[in-house]
């Protein structure tokens, strides 16, 4: 009996160290990430993983692929409709038809053909708005379908920033899931792809920044595999007379939007988030969310232009979590 | 009475109990760890990891000129830097892992590491 007595701690001990032991083994993945400066903002690699398939190498051919697709958009951006279409690369031609289908869905709130306008507009701290009569001007060389109609030709500017970043995250999906990666995040600058599922079976947790204070958040999502873009009016802006101007500007009028202070949209894939968080965020949370309710696969979280409401379509309803000032 | 039943061999077992018990809490599935460290890495190939503690004024070279950086226990932040906007500037502290500023035009990136609650922040 004594002797037993003495034997059964030790048992529990042993067992103990045991599942220690293999909690230790189950847990063996790989957590790995990167990041790196790429189409004027920060890019994030993050990758989970049972073995190593050469990080390195992964994030080299990322970076590779993402400075091609910058090199691609500077080419773009000062591409004159109605020049030689003939050596127009694929890349170019894919984003077109993408933006097609965005101007598209978005009743062209999203317009790639906004650079005569954008390139009028500077963020810089003592920045004033460009000249009405130069808005107006600009505004003309505005107009998706009369680019494609042949209608406009000299002089437009295509300005791919409302898609390229969401574009390259689905590309380093893509490529991470070539290479048998079955969890991954890739977050570029503020746009993120998320491959797969987490391991330990929860959703993916991820924080929206408040649009007013930099160092909160205003709530956050769980999600499984999908793309989240925001776009807000607070990263690049000036104050002038008391006013906001900011980045994300109507290609109706030329100003910036004024409908809410940021929208944050969970789509299936980088390019189609990135370029409905730009419309939506001019449409506003009424005209936007009628959208977003008649489109599947695309949810939203408005922040009103006033800052403290907040509207989230129905499929991220139980999904998004506000988060409380203190 | 209860002096004859305990004995050291009890005491030891019970005592390493606790300490696994302890260990297998903290190891895994426990409060999140909120240590931090700062990482500053510029496309001139400087990379330094910094623990925020008492101030740190670091002057990094980047692709067109000098970027001045400040770490303390309130997180990381550009002071100073050669761009034109000073967008990096404006931003202020950071200080949850994750936060990440960057100076783009002088291929600066400042960002806070550590265990987060989030699995990513957007923007």
């Amino acid at each position: 009996m004594q002797r037993a007595r003495a034997i059964l701690p030790f048992s529990i001990i042993l067992a103990l160290v045991a599942i220690t032991l293999l909690r230790g083994k189950g847990s063996s993945e790989i957590e790995w990430s990167d990041s790196f400066l790429v189409m004027d903002t920060i890019a994030e690699i993050h990758i989970w993983s049972d073995r190593d398939f050469g990080f390195g190498s992964v994030r080299d051919s990322i970076l590779r692929e993402m400075v091609s697709i910058e090199k691609l958009l500077e080419m773009g951006r000062f591409k004159v409709a109605g020049s030689n279409t003939s050596n127009i690369p694929d890349e170019i031609e894919r984003l077109t038809a993408l933006s097609d289908s965005a101007y598209r869905l978005t009743k062209g709130f999203f317009d790639p053909t906004i650079g005569a306008v954008t390139r009028l507009w500077d963020f810089s701290p003592n920045a004033i708005p460009p000249h009405p009569d130069s808005l107006r001007n600009a505004l003309t060389l505005v107009g998706f379908d009369r680019l494609i109609s042949g209608e406009l030709s000299e002089g437009v500017l295509l300005d791919f920033g409302g898609i390229a970043k969401g574009y390259a995250c689905d590309r380093a999906i893509e490529s991470l899931r070539r290479l048998g990666c079955s969890r991954a995040i890739i977050n570029l600058g503020g746009d993120l792809s998320i491959l797969g599922k987490r391991k330990d079976g929860k959703p993916w947790r991820i924080a929206i920044r408040h649009p007013r204070e930099t160092h909160s958040f205003i709530g956050y999502l769980d999600v499984d595999q999908c793309a989240i873009a925001t776009s807000g009016d607070y990263e690049r802006f000036f104050i002038y007379k008391g006013k906001r101007y900011h980045h994300i500007i109507d290609p109706k009028d030329g100003m910036p939007g004024s409908r809410c202070q940021s929208v944050t949209v969970v789509a299936a894939s980088g390019w189609l988030a990135d370029a409905m968080a730009t419309a939506l965020f001019l449409m506003g949370p009424d005209m936007g969310s009628n959208l977003v309710d008649q489109l599947e696969g695309i949810d939203a979280v408005f922040v009103f232009a006033e800052g403290e409401s907040v509207l989230v379509t129905d499929g991220l309803k139980g999904r998004f979590t506000r988060i409380d000032r203190k | 009475m209860i002096a004859n039943r305990i004995t050291l061999w009890d005491i030891a077992v019970i005592s390493s109990l606790v300490t696994l018990g302890v260990y297998l809490l903290t190891s895994s599935g426990g409060p999140a760890k909120t240590a931090r460290t700062v990482r500053v890495v510029s496309s001139n190939g400087f990379d330094q990891t910094y623990i925020p503690g008492s101030n740190t004024i670091v002057e990094v070279e980047g692709r067109i000129g000098k970027s001045v950086i400040e770490i303390s226990e309130e997180g990381v932040r550009f002071i100073d830097s050669c761009c034109p906007n000073h967008f990096c500037v404006r931003r202020g502290w950071v200080s949850r892992p994750g936060d990440m500023v960057a100076c783009v035009p002088n291929g600066i990136v400042v960002m806070v590491i550590g265990k987060s609650e989030y699995d990513g922040i957007t923007p």
